[in-house]
């Protein structure tokens, strides 16, 4: 769908690069996962934040997630789940940012204003 | 059947303890007065060179020259 409007879709995390894939596998994914790695990115695009203890812990004793297992050692960091439509100058056409991870942008809205940036070119 | 609907049926079916909700709710209220808000509509989206799944570096600017990109930024596979 997004690929036939002529966008590309790229998903960001802080993981490590997955070496639990193959190389096929990994080649059969259509879009690019990027590894924010030192979450540079993250900064940049002002994301990033430290988990609180509280939530450190009950991921910890409750949920049974170690978050170092996929960022890294020390690296309990996080970002606000996001997305942007950006066009082709690198301009915000649209996005959502929300701590709340269950808040996300629909991908209906996402389609739209991929649709509005190629009706203006 | 919207994402917001999917998702509200996967909270409800998931049905964490209010004490465990009360948790996550703060958590997000603290990362909000963090200032940590993402980009503003209208807003030059910072370029960009990451590492993605095959090893391949991969430049913001140069995906751009192509076409739209969508940035999808989330917390991980786990």
């Amino acid at each position: 769908m997004i690929r036939s409007l002529g966008a590309d879709l790229v998903a960001i995390s802080p993981e490590l690069p997955d070496n639990t894939l193959t190389m096929a596998e990994k080649h059969a994914i259509p879009i690019d996962i990027l590894s924010d790695a030192t979450s540079e990115v993250l900064k940049k695009y002002r994301l990033w934040f430290a988990v609180p203890a509280e939530v450190k812990a009950l991921y910890l004793e409750k949920f049974g997630i170690n978050l170092e297992k996929y960022n890294g050692a020390g690296r309990w960091e996080l970002p606000v789940p996001a997305t942007y439509v950006l066009d082709k100058d690198g301009i915000v056409r649209a996005g959502q940012a929300d701590p709340d991870y269950t808040i996300r942008m629909e991908p209906a809205e996402v389609v739209a204003a991929v649709r509005e940036i190629g009706n203006r070119r | 059947m919207s994402l917001k609907d999917r998702i509200a049926e996967f909270n409800a079916k998931r049905n964490r303890p209010p004490e465990i909700m009360a948790i996550v709710q703060r958590g997000n209220a603290y990362v909000k007065d963090s200032g940590a808000s993402g980009l503003h509509i209208g807003e030059h989206a910072p370029d960009f060179i990451l590492t993605n799944q095959r090893g391949e570096m991969v430049r913001l600017s140069e995906r751009l020259s192509r076409g739209p990109v969508i940035l999808n930024f989330y917390r991980g596979v786990w």
